[in-house]
């Protein structure tokens, strides 16, 4: 919403200044977007004559003018067509700043002649692209005179955001009473509304199709029939006042509604009656109806859409849009005014449908004031009879629904209970007052009656805001609000794994990276079926919601290879989506791992990172946040980032905690990435229940004095036995003594059979009473032999 | 009888040699077999008990002394060979070392640490929800009309619901606060970090972002205790405490009243100063729950109020950690990451530790 200051002091009688003004407007609630005040920029330049205009002695196209200023005579060097001895034109001096150009202005030589100052164009003030020539002024003006007082530029432009429950306020009107109420003067009478008798019954009608049930979706229209009417360009200041808010001047009755769609917030519309077949009335569209519009489209409409219809055609889209041929030109003789309201959820609904913004639907959207049907057409009236003459017909009107009093009783203790302040009642009181309420006092009790143009006043609430954001925001006190009572968990057990995981990744060397929750939808489709689409996608390549983590971490790959770096430890924790799962999404810590992450390091292995590199990073990140990885089962991995035989999940109980491995060459491949990648997945949640234990349950330390032993062993064994089975079963023939097994060498090749793989083990004996004897050890050993010669078809390597 | 020999004497013969084989000689002269010591001892037997007894202690006394001397004295050698040794002994260390990449952690993760340690202490709980969620808990419970523009198609994404009505990626945190209300009783103090979502992308907004929600309902919060909580957590947050701040009236559907917070800033050589300055930076939206909410949530607005706040944790980053370019963010280009990433070990509780 914009108006000039000018413009707001019609309706507000103040002395206050800019800087006050544009305080308090951001204060009570109508936030200021920009302020343009052209006075300071402008302030250097002014009306000058040209003396003297003589050819350039080095230059044909140049001529060095004498300019006298209200500061003295001054040598200019000039090109413009138009600087000629007499004239009168705007001067600007030395070091200032040539806005339309942005260079402060410096004198200098030109084609050896010297210039001091320079005499603009309408381009170099910023105000137009006219370039052709210097500024000419009536001679009229006296030198010294201001350009912007000239140019009627003085005016400040202020902007303010408008929340979409203040109508009100996108009119000027609406502002001034707010600045009103906030103490800065006094809302003047308003001289537009005012009674003008007809002098003929109007020729045209208005109808309306809406009754009963329907009646609210256009609860009324009203108009006025003008004959003889002069339209021409609209006077100068009006055409200023329009164009200082950014609006184009086209027709003195066109400009008029635009203006008291901003003066006073209530659009209008005028027909040039002579293109009218009988009357005018409001009702519902046909399916498909095509209506050509003022924008020159032809809009094709659907049944539940407003539209204004004569006897033969469409002439208008209710509260968005007028129609094309109806429109007023500079020949329109006779005319035909609309003055309407309309459910703000219809024109909501058919400003969307055709995309289609404009001044009358943004205030029919957010609600306008219903009495205006009514003072609309006088404003209309007088302005119309005032800048095209003519005379005006009797009004006219369909029934017109009346709108409810919205009436609610206030509790004048709730200011303090709920907004935390304490205003005296009769200041309350007062500031209602002066924003249109109507207050009645029982008691600590208020009976009010909000004001027709506040349909967003709804509740106590409601009522508490608009005392408190008069009253001041800033009166608020501040209270102590620490809290050390009844302290409780800040975290839940899921969410503690799901944020404190990216500190045990982040310290296993892993960058951390936040990426989108979509994703191709092609890729996607590699690693689910059960992908869940975008139906408005920003783009073609995030129209899915990832069911994975990990490619868009891969798409690091080949981004930073162009930056020289070619490997990375990356992750990131965060949902994937999948339609099967419960809220079709569940918190994954993934990590990738590339290259050789030491670095081409002279001491470091030529080694790129593989799949027992990162499942060490995996067991230690699982290890600091507790998991019991000692426990875990190593099952087939049940998803398709993963290489199928270089990859397993971790199961604890019925969990998968994690899976890790090398990744499918087939999603590497549809990324373009040509090297191997490593990767881990975590299901954050399922380390919930692995929660640091409280100093009170850690068990004793057992300090142990007896001789450990340790033994080892080479079998020979089928490639197919997985070690971890191995271990396990030597495990569990005594979980306390077996103190650990170890693999030290894992062999396959030539020296051996193919089918077959030697595998040695270290196994670490913990004797728990006494000491163990040479018997006992050797019993053990071949128990640990006969154990994995029977279970696994091994044999015993000597 | 007296001994041959004095043990000031053997001390000098000991420390004199210059290598083990030289004291190993003079270990087998006293204490070998057929050493000096080991010899008298075979004398003893000779004596009267008395005599036995005395020249026994003395002997003893003199084999401990020349035993202990000994080995001293080897350690002395071995010690000096071994010095010897490491004079020869040297690398390069001044060759690189491995340089394994240190991990870090992403600044939106690291300010949401810092948002939750702040509101911790001032005894909020954490709240987390889905993504994908229901119309009526982004919108309509949050009081969110059905016409209203944020609904529109250029706004929200919406995703197809298997049971024929649409979903939407949450456009705020807001629905938390709804899942929250309905499955627990007053009074009630979360906040809720989470990724949301909105149909915009240039160089100010990106799809996903980050907003941090707040939620307190019981029976006598009020504005001045919103606006007092919040305060507090800026000037913690961004560790200025004459934080120079606005608080001024706003609108949003679910809060009523509602406000918006401001914060001072400079710009001095395309740096951010927060905290002081005539220009205002926006940063949070807040108001007190509008009775309609709770009242879709069945909380009984007659009983309980209460005030809600969010705000975007990307702009909250960027203003702390002078980051520039919000994409970069979302970028995976390493060498950002690691530029604004922080370690692991940089804590955000008060003591650092």
């Amino acid at each position: 919403m914009k108006f000039t200051l000018s413009w707001l002091k019609d309706h507000l009688d103040t002395n206050e200044d800019l800087e006050t003004i544009v305080d308090t407007l951001t204060r009570i609630g109508l936030e200021i977007e920009s302020v343009e005040d052209k006075s300071k920029d402008f302030n250097d330049f002014t009306v000058a004559e040209v003396l003297k205009a003589e050819k350039h002695p080095d230059a044909d196209r140049l001529k060095v003018c004498t300019v006298k200023s209200i500061d003295g005579t001054f040598q200019v060097v000039c090109g413009a067509p138009n600087a000629r001895e007499g004239m009168k034109g705007i001067f600007a001096p030395e070091n200032s700043f040539i806005p339309g150009t942005g260079v402060k202005l410096k004198k200098s030589k030109i084609r050896g002649v010297e210039s001091c100052g320079m005499l603009v164009s309408e381009r170099e003030m910023g105000i137009s692209d006219e370039h052709d020539g210097i500024i000419e002024v009536d001679s009229k003006y006296l030198l010294g005179e201001k350009f912007i007082e000239v140019f009627n530029l003085d005016d400040p432009v202020i902007e303010i955001n408008i929340t979409p429950n203040r109508g009100d306020c996108l009119s000027i009107r609406g502002v001034a009473r707010d600045l009103a109420a906030a103490g800065l003067g006094k809302l003047k009478e308003s001289k537009l509304i005012k009674n003008n008798e007809g002098t003929f019954d109007s020729p045209v009608k208005w109808e309306k199709d809406f009754n009963g049930d329907t009646e609210y979706i256009c609860p009324g229209v009203a108009g006025r029939y003008f004959k003889n009417v002069t339209n021409k360009e609209s006077p100068a200041w009006l055409q200023q006042r329009l164009k200082a808010i950014g609006l184009r001047p086209i027709s003195a009755l066109v400009d008029i509604t635009n203006y008291i769609t901003y003066d006073l917030g209530r659009p209008l519309h005028v027909y040039d009656a002579d293109k009218i077949n009988g009357n005018l009335k409001m009702r519902y569209a046909k399916e498909n109806e095509v209506c050509l519009t003022l924008d020159e489209e032809k809009r094709e409409c659907t049944k539940d859409m407003i539209v204004i219809s004569d006897d033969n055609q469409l002439h208008g889209i209710g509260g968005v849009m007028g129609g094309l041929d109806s429109g007023c030109s500079f020949d329109t003789k006779n005319v035909f005014l609309e003055v309407a309201l309309f459910d703000p959820i219809s024109v909501t609904k058919t400003g969307r449908h055709f995309k289609l913004q404009s001044d009358a639907r943004y205030r029919f959207e957010r609600g306008i004031d219903p009495t205006s049907i009514e003072w609309g057409v006088q404003v209309a009236t007088n302005m119309i009879l005032d800048l095209c003459g003519g005379e005006a017909s009797n009004p006219v009107q369909t029934p017109i629904l009346k709108n409810k009093e919205n009436i609610l009783d206030f509790n004048t203790d709730k200011i303090k209970s709920l907004g935390g302040v304490d205003v005296p009642k009769d200041k309350q009181k007062s500031i209602l007052e002066s924003l249109g309420f109507g207050v009645s006092t029982k008691g600590n009790m208020f009976n009010i009656t909000a004001p027709s143009f506040r349909p967003d006043i709804e509740g106590e609430a409601d009522i508490v805001e608009e005392i408190l954001r008069i009253y001041g925001f800033d009166q608020i006190p501040l209270t102590n609000v620490s809290d050390h009572n009844n302290k409780k968990n800040i975290l839940s057990a899921e969410l503690k794994s799901f944020y404190k995981i990216k500190r045990a990744i982040a310290n296993t060397g892993y960058i951390e990276a936040v990426t989108w929750s979509f994703m191709n939808e092609k890729i996607a489709k590699i690693l689910s079926a059960n992908v869940i689409k975008i139906k408005n996608p920003i783009s073609a390549d995030l129209d899915v919601m990832r069911p994975s983590n990990i490619p868009n971490l891969l798409s690091a790959v080949n981004l930073n290879k162009s930056k020289m770096i070619t490997s990375g430890k990356i992750f990131e924790v965060g949902p994937i989506f999948d339609e099967t799962l419960e809220d079709k999404q569940v918190n994954v810590a993934s990590g990738i791992g590339y290259g050789n992450v030491s670095g081409n390091n002279w001491n470091s292995p030529k080694k790129d990172f593989d799949v027992f590199a990162i499942k060490s990073d995996l067991m230690r990140i699982l290890k600091s946040l507790n998991a019991p990885i000692d426990n875990l089962n190593y099952e087939a991995i049940n998803n398709k980032v993963f290489h199928p035989g270089k990859s397993s999940s971790l199961r604890i109980g019925k969990n998968i905690i994690a899976n890790f491995g090398e990744l499918n060459p087939l999603l590497l491949k549809s990324l373009d990435i040509s090297n191997t990648v490593v990767a881990f997945e975590i299901f954050t949640e399922t380390l919930a229940q692995f929660q640091n234990k409280k100093a009170s349950t850690i068990s004793a330390f057992d300090n142990n004095p007896f001789q450990m032993v340790e033994r080892d062993f080479a079998f020979l064994l089928p490639k197919s036995i997985i070690v971890n089975d191995i271990v396990n079963k030597i495990k569990k023939i005594d979980k306390k003594i077996i103190n650990k097994v170890s693999i030290f060498d894992v062999y396959e090749g030539e020296k051996i059979d193919n089918d077959s793989k030697s595998i040695a083990i270290r196994v670490l004996l913990q004797p728990l009473e006494k000491t163990f004897s040479d018997e006992e050890i050797e019993s053990f050993s071949n128990q640990i032999i006969d154990l994995v010669i029977t279970s696994f078809r091994a044999t015993l390597r000597k | 009888m007296s001994l041959s020999v004095d043990s000031v004497d053997i001390k000098k013969k000991i420390e004199n040699c210059k290598t083990l084989q030289e004291v190993e000689v003079i270990r087998l002269e006293y204490l070998g077999k057929k050493g000096l010591i080991p010899s008298e001892m075979k004398l003893l037997s000779n004596l009267t008990i008395d005599q036995k007894k005395i020249k026994g202690q003395e002997l003893n006394k003199l084999k401990t002394f020349v035993e202990d001397t000994i080995n001293d004295h080897k350690i002395l050698i071995e010690n000096k060979k071994l010095e010897e040794k490491l004079k020869n002994e040297s690398v390069d260390v001044t060759l690189p070392h491995n340089e394994e990449v240190a991990g870090n952690i992403h600044p939106i993760s690291q300010t949401i640490f810092s948002i939750i340690e702040i509101f911790g202490n001032l005894n909020y709980s954490v709240e987390a929800g889905p993504d994908i969620e229901s119309d009526f808990n982004n919108f309509s419970a949050l009081n969110i009309p059905p016409h209203h523009p944020a609904r529109e198609m250029q706004d929200t994404f919406y995703v197809n619901n298997t049971n024929g009505e649409d979903n939407v990626l949450r456009t705020h945190t807001s629905p938390v606060q709804v899942r929250t209300m309905l499955k627990s009783k007053p009074p009630i103090k979360i906040i809720v970090p989470g990724r949301t979502y909105r149909s915009d992308s240039d160089s100010t907004h990106t799809p996903m972002f980050h907003q941090v929600e707040g939620l307190l309902v019981n029976k006598d919060a009020t504005m001045a205790d919103l606006k007092s909580t919040l305060i507090l957590f800026l000037k913690e947050f961004f560790e200025i405490d004459n934080l120079k701040y606005r608080f001024r009236p706003s609108y949003f559907p679910f809060t009523e009243p509602s406000a918006e917070m401001d914060v001072a800033y400079t710009k001095k050589n395309n740096v951010l100063k927060i905290g002081e300055g005539d220009d205002w930076l926006e940063i949070l939206g807040c108001g007190m729950v509008n009775p309609k909410v709770l009242e879709n949530c069945n909380i009984d607005s007659s009983v309980y109020q209460g005030f809600a706040f969010g705000m975007g944790i990307e702009r909250l980053s960027m203003l702390k950690y002078g980051i520039t370019d919000m994409r970069g963010l979302f970028d995976l280009n390493l060498k950002w990451l690691d530029h604004y990433g922080f370690s692991p070990l940089d804590l955000k509780t008060r003591s650092e530790i």
